[in-house]
């Protein structure tokens, strides 16, 4: 841990939801930091609580059906101990937001420009005039052509690629420290995801925030990231450097991950079985179902805890790397590539759903 | 058994029409597939990849012919029709969009499509293995033991389980419902299978396993695929050659490696250069492109990608930083639409500064900087007759003569990018790509020409 | 024909040379159930029209006094569709069936209306055929409903015990008599019969003509479709109420007339609401999917398109059947109903009694308040049940 204060410290996060399957945790347990001006990002599949969790730090889940524990500090400050007020402020403050899909974000009714004064507006006590000349700056700085004339636009006037700019535009009015980006560039061809990227990055270094980014997209990740959160299943399975993920990836998960990559070559066959059942966990590792390397050990107690690899800030969940186990036999495993995969068996394609 | 290809699309066109008032009246028309042709031969995967919008799925649903193409011809050379003809017209008469319909129930065996959306790809309420074994009623199997067990091994074969026959889709996961429907579009044996981003609606580590399925079934029973999709990776994963389309036009065609390593157009080049990789290490070094698709309503003349180019030919007698033309020409297609609000211009100057100015009194020369500025357009063009030519169109565009400016611009600066349509020219073997810069004849060879017909 | 020598098991295996494109158009086992039963109404209509004498009983022969009308024979082709096509369905599909059941079942009020609607579903159906016709027995009249009393001056002769010069109720009439001595309770019993006639057939017109048109609009598109929604708008523009008043005063009032006016005025929301259902089915996948098979059309809409927009029609009709009955209330009400036992007639006759023989108008409205009252929670209930969307993957 570095000896400066975290920009934003999570604890113990544990997100739940009452459903009539019974409670479903999504995010079980989840610690990690974002120090400023750094990019942290959560990578994961779908059902992995990769949203729900950045949607847990301002709040912004329904609650109920919802429930968050834990502790999430901004600043050193306690945000579930706020009021409903204050997390608005803080929301439409000091941490921006961004989406998937903007147009469900953004509000049909109205102008672009508007609703970006009227986020300036909420933050800042100006006036409409000085409002609207901000609002007009920050659309040409996202790179919206002819700011001013497309000031009164309205949403669906935009493509996809600059709804997405004129989201940044909104989250970026108050000057947030911190911008939790969830998924924003899935929804946009690839020559536009790159044009989004560039901004963003570009962005941050004028501003100097930090960035929350949640993708499952390890080529993004790769792009933007300085340090990697590796989740599956509501649990953290690897944490580390941006470098050290990708090059001494750990944890047998994050190893299956990169195996998956499209166009490496023949060897790829997927992550054999399925998710586990939210709603019923099972005991130990959370991956031990589908990990190849599963020994005794995996499905007993709970979620092996974080070991540290012994690269700096490098931290894994999982058995090997605790006390009494070896390893190197991960860490070799996964450069004779293909081996990993093809424990699975192949009678058992795909798995099935056995819930 | 002959060897020529399974399908050969010759010339699809698949026009909308945009009508207008209640009396329907057709006002132009959305060119969704302009003029494609390709084969594909037995036994190989054609991957079509594209941008949102550049109509690689109406060219899938048309050549399936769940709509009906506005021109051109499909040929299928299905095993039963090649028995069947013989005569000299036997290649009109395996055209698709000719078909009776007995014709095309007959094709619709031999040729099946496995959609993008899991979840909604099979009918909610009907049980899965009823879903499997429906093409089979629908051609003629009357007897329900037999489709049952079919249906069961064939859930079986696919990764499933027998047992699952008698359940709903909603009980499986999204990699589940996608070999379901593979299973589905098998049932009939076919000869070709159309895929619409068979995978892009699941997580990674599925996406990987329906390929592999999906390879492994091609290679079982010799089947051809065309594979539609917007991932590059994914194409490169299964496909034996691949077609780049933009906006209703094939612009590159050729053997997957071949034109992964060696990609010849331009738009071929960004589309693989936007690609993130994932290795921290290596910078994404390639070009942005600028901009979005134009709408396929209207589409650029000539080269439809000249709008974006990165490496639009420069004009004849100019000498330009290439990075500058394209700026240039941004500008260009901007005043084109029309698209450049002088008013707005001269508030945003009048915004930025810190001095209280009217907008009303910004002076030309910063209004035509913040032209400049906008489209990364340097102070001074390093070809003075160029730099000349392109002050003489601010003065205008400052003085709102925009259609002056457009036709002032046009006229100097004319490239051939925009003058004429490229065809596809063949830059290595079995590897073709339509852009000027590859064509050393750049004009008028005929699409047909190109794509030799033996 | 597919081969018999050997069964395929294995889908390589099928010779499709050998497989004919059949043609045949292949029923169901509950259309062909339909069909058959319908044929033998049919039958039986015709044997009561051509056959039978005029002013006999139609079941004369069995020796079963009972006069079959036009109305029972509308009502019975009703009851059929309803079995064929709710009732078998549900147990055709026993697993799907559970899995609705499982969810409905959480609901209870929607569970108590349920077995309150089945309760007078068959009280309605099997009561009159038991008990006689409510007459008028003026020695009868005001009788109060048991345990309740009434002042011995209301009443000609008290059938219960009289104290206190208060006339008290006994079983003989539990829920009382009318002014004209007609028992309330045979009232009740007759008028659910009426109600679900009404609910019901009215339904079934509106079921039909709305999906038929409804799907064929959205089939067709065009000026087929332009010409069929256009009469919708004018068609619900029309003021079938004043139709129903000048067709009552030109033959008299009947149920059947009440029946079928509203039955074939009121198709209008319901086909635009199948056919805009059916217009956004056809975008999803499996519908595609099925005609790129070579689905015909007729397969399409019967094996895809109605299995999944009837469960929203159903809620809809939940919906519309109490409008109908509450509609024969009001008409009945206003004087203006067929000449039945309705719960309508019952109210206004007895709402000029209402001081001191409360019970005349009170009781018949309570039954018409928890009918229509019950119908809706049961709407409610089947949209949530039958709505499947909760259980999408939910991403995260
Ligand atoms: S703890 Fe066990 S099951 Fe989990 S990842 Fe490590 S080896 Fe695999
Ligand atoms: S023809 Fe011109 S505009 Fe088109 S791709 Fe080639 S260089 Fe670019």
């Amino acid at each position: 841990m570095s000896t400066n204060e975290p920009l934003l410290s999570v604890r113990d996060l544990t997100t739940t939801f009452t459903t009539d399957e019974g409670t479903l945790t999504a995010v079980d347990g989840l610690d990690f930091d974002i120090h400023e001006g750094e990019t942290v990002c959560i990578v994961g599949e779908s059902g992995s609580g990769k949203t729900v969790a950045s949607e847990s730090i301002t709040r912004i889940l329904s609650m109920p059906p919802a429930h968050i524990d834990g502790e999430v500090r901004f600043r050193g400050q306690d945000v579930g101990a706020l009021s409903d007020g204050a997390l608005r402020d803080l929301r439409g403050g000091e941490i921006g937001h961004i989406f998937q899909n903007p147009q469900d974000a953004l509000n049909h009714c109205y102008s672009v420009g508007w609703q970006i004064v009227e986020a300036i507006q909420f933050h800042d006590d100006v006036s409409k005039a000085e409002a609207r000349e901000r609002a007009i700056e920050l659309l040409d700085r996202v790179g919206i052509p002819e700011a001013t004339a497309r000031f009164d636009d309205y949403p669906h006037e935009f493509s996809g690629g600059m709804k997405q700019r004129v989201m940044i535009a909104m989250a970026l009015a108050p000057e947030p420290d911190l911008l939790i980006a969830d998924e924003p560039t899935t929804a946009l061809d690839v020559t536009i995801q790159s044009q989004i990227l560039d901004l963003l990055e570009d962005i941050q270094e004028e501003f100097g925030m930090s960035i929350l980014f949640i993708t499952h997209d390890l080529g993004v990740v790769a792009e933007v990231a300085d340090r990697v959160l590796v989740m599956y299943a509501g649990k953290l399975m690897e944490e580390g450097d941006v470098y050290t993920i990708f090059k001494e990836p750990a944890h047998p998960y994050t190893q299956a991950l990169m195996e998956c990559l499209p166009g490496r070559g023949e060897s790829t066959k997927g992550i054999q079985g399925s998710l586990p059942d939210p709603t019923n966990p099972p005991d130990g590792c959370r991956f031990a179902d589908r990990c190849p390397h599963a020994v005794e050990d995996c499905k007993k107690g709970e979620q092996p805890t974080l070991y540290d690899t012994g690269t700096a800030d490098h931290r894994v969940s999982c058995v090997y790397y605790g006390p009494g186990y070896d390893e190197s036999r991960i860490l070799d495993a996964e450069l004779s590539t293909g081996g990993a995969a093809g424990n699975g068996g192949t009678e058992r394609t795909g798995g099935m759903n056995d819930d | 058994m002959t060897d020529e290809p399974l399908l050969e699309v010759r010339d699809l066109k698949k026009h909308y029409p945009i009508t207008q008032g209640i009396l329907k009246k057709q006002v132009g028309s959305v060119k969704a597939v302009d003029g494609i042709s390709f084969d594909i031969p037995r036994g190989e995967t054609l991957g079509l990849v594209g941008e949102s919008g550049c109509g690689k799925s109406t060219a899938a649903t048309s050549i399936i012919q769940l709509e009906e193409p506005t021109a051109g011809e499909v040929l299928f050379n299905g095993d039963a029709r090649n028995a069947a003809e013989t005569a000299a017209d036997a290649r009109h008469r395996n055209d698709v969009t000719e078909f009776d319909p007995e014709e095309l129930k007959q094709f619709r065996r031999q040729a099946q499509m496995i959609f993008q959306d899991p979840s909604s790809s099979l009918d909610p309420r009907m049980r899965v293995g009823e879903s499997i074994a429906e093409p089979l009623r629908i051609h003629g199997i009357e007897d329900k033991a037999a489709r049952q067990e079919i249906a069961r091994n064939l859930l079986d074969r696919v990764g499933l389980s027998r047992d699952d026959y008698h359940r709903f889709p909603h009980e499986f996961s999204g990699g589940q419902k996608q070999r379901i429907s593979l299973a589905r579009a098998l049932v009939t044996n076919p000869e070709l299978i159309v895929a619409d981003e068979p995978v892009s609606a699941l997580d990674v580590s599925v996406q990987a396993e329906i390929l592999t399925l999906m390879k492994d079934i091609q290679e079982e029973f010799g089947l051809s695929i065309l594979l539609i999709s917007h991932d590059m990776a994914v194409v490169r994963e299964i496909c034996d050659r691949v077609a780049v389309m933009y906006l209703g036009e094939i612009v590159e065609i050729g053997e997957t490696e071949e034109l992964f390593r060696n990609p010849q157009h331009p738009y071929t080049q960004a589309l693989l250069s936007s690609i993130p990789v994932p290795d921290p290490t290596v910078d994404r070094a390639g070009t942005t492109l600028s901009g979005d698709v134009p709408s396929p309503s209207n589409p650029p003349s000539g080269c439809r990608f000249h709008t974006r180019c990165p490496d639009v030919i420069q004009p004849e007698g100019y000498d330009f930083e290439q990075e500058h033309w394209r700026a240039v020409m941004d500008l260009r297609t901007r005043l084109a639409q029309r698209d450049i609000d002088i008013e707005a211009v001269r508030e945003f100057v009048a915004t930025e500064s810190d001095r209280d100015v009217e907008p009303g009194a910004v002076p030309d020369d910063a209004a035509k900087a913040a032209i400049r500025n906008e489209f990364g357009i340097p102070g001074s063009l390093q070809d003075g007759r160029a730099e000349s030519v392109l002050a003489e169109a601010l003065e205008l565009i400052v003085n709102e003569d925009l259609a002056g400016a457009d036709e002032l611009l046009s006229t100097e600066f004319e490239t051939v990018c925009e003058r004429d349509a490229p065809s596809l020219s063949e830059t290595a073997p079995g590897h073709q790509s339509a852009c000027h810069l590859d064509s050393t004849t750049a004009t008028t060879d005929s699409v047909e020409s190109a794509v030799s017909d033996d | 024909m597919a081969a018999d020598d050997s069964t395929p098991t294995r889908f390589e295996d099928i010779d499709w040379t050998d497989v004919e494109p059949s043609g045949r158009l292949d029923l169901s086992p509950k259309a062909l159930g339909m069909l058959v039963s319908t044929t033998l109404l049919a039958v039986l209509f015709l044997y009561d029209y051509f056959v039978v004498p005029k002013n006999n009983d139609t079941f004369e022969a069995i020796g079963w006094a009972y006069q079959v009308t036009q109305l029972d024979y509308f009502f019975a082709l009703t009851l059929l569709a309803i079995f064929f096509f709710t009732v078998v369905p549900l147990f055709e599909n026993p697993h799907l069936t559970r899995y609705y059941w499982d969810r409905f079942k959480q609901n209870r009020p929607a569970m108590l209306s349920l077995g309150f609607l089945l309760a007078t579903f068959f009280i309605g159906m099997v009561g009159p055929l038991v008990l006689s016709k409510p007459e008028l027995s003026l020695f009868a009249k005001y009788q109060p409903p048991v345990y309740t009393s009434v002042p011995k001056s209301a009443v000609i002769e008290c059938t219960g015990r009289v104290s206190d010069g208060m006339c008290h109720g006994t079983w003989q009439y539990p829920f009382g008599t009318t002014g004209g001595g007609k028992d309330i309770l045979n009232i009740i019993v007759y008028g659910m019969q009426v109600s679900m006639k009404v609910g019901l057939m009215s339904a079934f017109i509106v079921t039909v003509i709305g999906s038929l048109v409804g799907t064929v609009a959205a089939y067709s598109g065009g000026l087929v479709d332009e010409f069929l929604m256009r009469y919708v708008d004018i068609q619900q523009t029309f003021p079938s109420f004043l139709l129903f008043l000048l067709l009552t005063y030109q033959f008299g009032g009947s149920l059947l007339l009440f029946i079928a006016i509203f039955g074939f005025f009121s198709w209008g929301n319901t086909a635009r609401y199948v056919r805009s259902n059916a217009l956004q089915k056809t975008e999803e996948e499996y519908i595609k999917s099925a005609k790129a098979t070579g689905g015909s059309t007729w397969l399409i809409i019967r094996r895809h398109l109605v299995p999944n927009t009837a469960s929203s029609i159903i809620t809809d009709l939940s919906l519309l059947i109490p409008s109908f009955i509450l509609f024969e209330a009001a008409f009945a009400f206003l004087g203006f109903g067929a000449d039945v036992p309705s719960w309508g007639r019952t109210i206004a006759a007895g709402r000029a009694d209402l001081s001191f023989a409360w019970w005349i108008s009170t009781i018949p409205g309570v039954f018409l308040f928890v009918t229509i009252l019950a119908f809706n929670y049961l709407g409610d209930a089947l949209l949530d049940a039958l709505n499947p969307q909760a259980d999408t993957e939910s991403e995260s």
